[in-house]
């Protein structure tokens, strides 16, 4: 792996042109150094011709030898010199000198959809959007599907898979008839909470939304608003919504139900979960209060017709309610589930993030990189790819046991440690299900980073003698395949699905405590 | 984008194989069996860049020379016409004898499909270029060369005003491809530029109407610009060689 030598000015010119608008073209520059490229040269000019395939009625594909990479204006009259982008031989041709079709493909599908940045960047800890938003494009189509049924649906992933990120495209690109609204539920404590959120990070944050708003807070053309004029609005708001927050909530949806108009209108409540497990902390009669509210978001959902829901948490979320004997009254949406990248995604995810950044990686060091954090949960992946990329901007060049030690002493090391708290932190939480929960949970995550995998039997025994009884213990199990990506194999045995967090626990917490 | 002349749109109706055998398509039939032309052509320019640059580091204080890329692929109209008038000048009894220049073996059998220029600051360069990329054991290993000169030609051998040093180098790997590197001066690539606009296409394409396209004598007037500007280079050379003695000279103990 090394930074792409962007000096060499000899070199070969592809070039894909609109058949429709010869205006619209772009172009990949590979430097030639010598005469012994010339059969991998070939191939590569032949793989890209063959990667223009599916689009041949569309993009005319040239190729043009060059001399100096700084003198190009003259090579087509209508050459788009802001859209010529500099590649290496490598990053397309194997060692084998074999042309890596799906990598040139997903190259050239993203110049000709006009992604602006055409590669995806690192957005570690924050939502992917636009751009840096990658693929999800059957889960996208599936989504829709459902909701042009007329179904709702409950969107489940654990934590750090993307499911926000995927929301917020939703939200962004709408299909054509579609109004979205997009509400995160994180911080509600309360079905007023719940309500509260609803109107002020979803109705009034977003815009084009202010039109379903009730008459009398329509009238008040809110946007033109200064935020102190704002704030008062959602304080008075907020006193009618804690007086009736039933009532009120019946206004909205009944208003949104009557002013959206020709279009659809689909209300995504992000991280339930999270809502749900804040309002189980707040009182002894906090499971009623959660049933009397989950009761009758389900009787809005059966009032509602134009107005569709996404609701997303955690893959928790069914045997979570039922550990506490709540009846979510979630039967009636369908659910979806948020999977992981295929490899073949993440081959080519990583290679875009470090293409984007002139970094020519070889196929070999992709496999490296994704064998050593094992899943590639977004978050993850992103983390690593950062580091790397740090790295070999500083040392200019990477060989596969200076990544391998990157993995090690940077993403274990102590400098990675703020990046692994918040997950730890999660053990935190377990208290609220009960005192021993957290011991129970740590004790069963040591072993499972000790060992490759253990069978739920002996789990269970684990948990039995940390915590004094067998109670929870299903709980606690579906709870930390979202928070610490434990898997069940089919056999029953469960293990660390992330070997990143794996091996950041064997080496931080068992090692702190040995 | 260039069009056929009726003549030659006339030669891919009845030459080209269906269905590229129109003015829309005959490109397609053509640019899949040159692309090789064109990517050796990348890959040889690359190749003499590294035999360039120590002469360019030895000349560094003056303009030694620099690789030009126009037009490095010869276009597909003109592949066109070169067929038409190959197969006008056969005889249509009688089979295609192999090497003959076909619709179907072109690729193979013209030898200026791809093709680079070196152009150079003084005849004296044009040489030294020359002999660099002759004498070169890994040139040598990969290719055969024929070498063709023009620039020193006698009156009598002379067809045109061109005077340059042209390598026809054939790629040993693969018999058949071809790869043509042009050597000239300035002065002689600024001259070629002027004729290939003035007067090369039109003799190209009606080769024995020079009394009727060039009445004005526009034809003999770039010939003799060409000799000209042959004058020019050779004493830009004594020039050049003056000053080199006399700056040796004065910077001599």
């Amino acid at each position: 792996m090394r930074l792409r030598n962007e000096n060499h000015r000899i070199g070969h010119l592809l070039s894909f042109i609109s058949k429709k608008n010869r205006e619209d073209n772009f172009s990949f520059f590979f430097p030639v150094q010598s005469i012994e490229q010339f059969d991998s040269l070939l191939e590569l000019t032949k793989g890209f011709e063959r990667c223009l395939e599916n689009y041949r009625n569309e993009y005319e594909f040239r190729d043009y030898s060059i001399a100096d990479f700084g003198q190009m204006d003259g090579i087509f009259p209508e050459m788009d010199i802001e859209r010529v982008s500099i590649f290496e031989q490598e990053e397309f041709i194997t060692k084998e000198s074999e042309f890596m079709e799906d990598l040139g493909k997903v190259v050239l599908a993203r110049y000709i959809q006009g992604k602006v940045p055409v590669f995806p960047g690192i957005v570690t800890g924050s939502m992917a959007a636009g751009s840096d938003f990658y693929d999800r494009r059957d889960k996208i189509s599936t989504i829709w599907d459902r909701l042009e049924k007329g179904e709702n649906i409950l969107l489940r992933a654990p934590r750090r898979y993307g499911k926000s990120s995927l929301l917020n495209h939703l939200t962004r690109y709408p299909k054509v008839g579609w109004q979205v609204c997009f509400v995160d539920l994180e911080g509600g404590k309360s079905p007023e909470d719940f309500v509260e959120y609803i109107l002020k990070m979803g109705m009034l944050q977003n815009e084009s939304c202010t039109n379903c708003l009730p008459e009398r807070l329509f009238a008040q053309n809110i946007h033109d608003m200064s935020e102190m004029e704002k704030l008062d609005i959602i304080r008075a708001e907020r006193s009618k919504i804690n007086s009736n927050w039933q009532a009120y909530a019946e206004e909205l949806f009944e208003s949104i139900e009557q002013k959206s108009g020709e279009k659809r209108f689909l209300l995504i409540l992000d991280e339930i979960s999270f809502l749900v497990e804040d309002m189980l902390e707040t009182g002894n009669d906090s499971p009623d209060k959660v049933q009397g509210l989950l009761k009758w978001f389900h009787d809005i959902r059966n009032k509602t017709g134009k107005t569709q829901f996404i609701i997303s948490g955690s893959e928790h979320l069914p045997t979570f309610l039922q550990g506490f004997q709540i009846d979510g009254f979630i039967d009636d949406l369908e659910q979806e589930h948020l999977d992981l990248f295929d490899e073949k995604t993440s081959r080519e995810l990583v290679f875009l993030m470090l293409a984007g950044l002139k970094i020519v990686v070889e196929n070999g060091e992709i496999e490296q990189i994704l064998n050593l954090i094992g899943d590639p949960i977004p978050y993850f992946l992103q983390l690593f790819l950062d580091v790397i990329i740090r790295t070999c901007k500083a040392k200019q060049r990477l060989s596969s046991d200076e990544i391998e030690e990157i993995y090690y002493r940077e993403l274990l090391g102590s400098s990675s440690k703020r990046h692994f708290e918040s997950i730890v932190k999660q053990l935190e939480r377990y208290k609220r299900y009960g005192d021993s929960y957290r011991t129970g949970a740590e004790r069963l995550l040591n072993q499972l980073a000790i060992k490759e995998s253990i069978p739920l039997d002996t789990l269970k025994v684990i948990w039995q003698e940390a915590t004094g009884s067998e109670k929870g213990f299903k709980l606690i199990i579906e709870i930390m395949q979202d928070d610490f990506y434990i898997k069940e194999e089919t056999d029953g045995t469960l293990f660390f699905g992330s070997k990143l967090l794996r091996d950041w626990w064997e080496k931080h917490r068992l090692s702190g405590m040995r | 984008m260039a069009r056929l002349c009726d003549e030659d749109l006339q030669f891919v109706c009845e030459h080209f194989p269906p269905p590229f055998n129109t003015d829309e398509r005959f490109r397609e039939y053509i640019l899949p069996k040159i692309q090789k032309h064109n990517t050796l052509c990348s890959a040889t320019m690359a190749e003499v860049e590294i035999l360039l640059s120590p002469l360019k580091k030895q000349y560094h204080y003056r303009f030694f020379c620099r690789i030009d890329d126009t037009h490095t692929l010869k276009s597909p109209e003109s592949i066109v016409d070169k067929l038409c008038r190959a197969y006008e000048e056969y005889n249509k009894e009688e089979p295609l004898r192999p090497g003959q220049v076909s619709v179907e073996n072109f690729a193979t059998t013209m030898t200026d499909l791809a093709r680079f220029r070196i152009v150079c600051n003084f005849i004296s360069d044009v040489k030294l270029v020359s002999a660099t990329i002759e004498d070169h054991d890994k040139i040598k290993t990969l290719f055969e060369i024929r070498k063709k000169i023009t620039i020193d030609q006698r009156p009598k051998e002379r067809k045109s005003g061109e005077r340059s040093i042209k390598f026809i180098m054939e790629y040993k790997k693969s018999p058949g491809l071809f790869i043509e590197i042009q050597i000239m001066t300035q002065l002689a690539e600024a001259w070629d530029k002027k004729d290939h606009y003035l007067i090369y296409e039109k003799k190209r394409r009606e080769p024995n109407k020079d009394d009727e396209n060039f009445p004005d004598f526009l034809d003999a007037k770039m010939f003799a610009m060409s000799e000209l500007l042959y004058v020019a280079d050779n004493y830009f050379d004594d020039l050049r060689k003056t000053h080199e003695d006399h700056k040796s000279y004065e910077e001599s103990p």
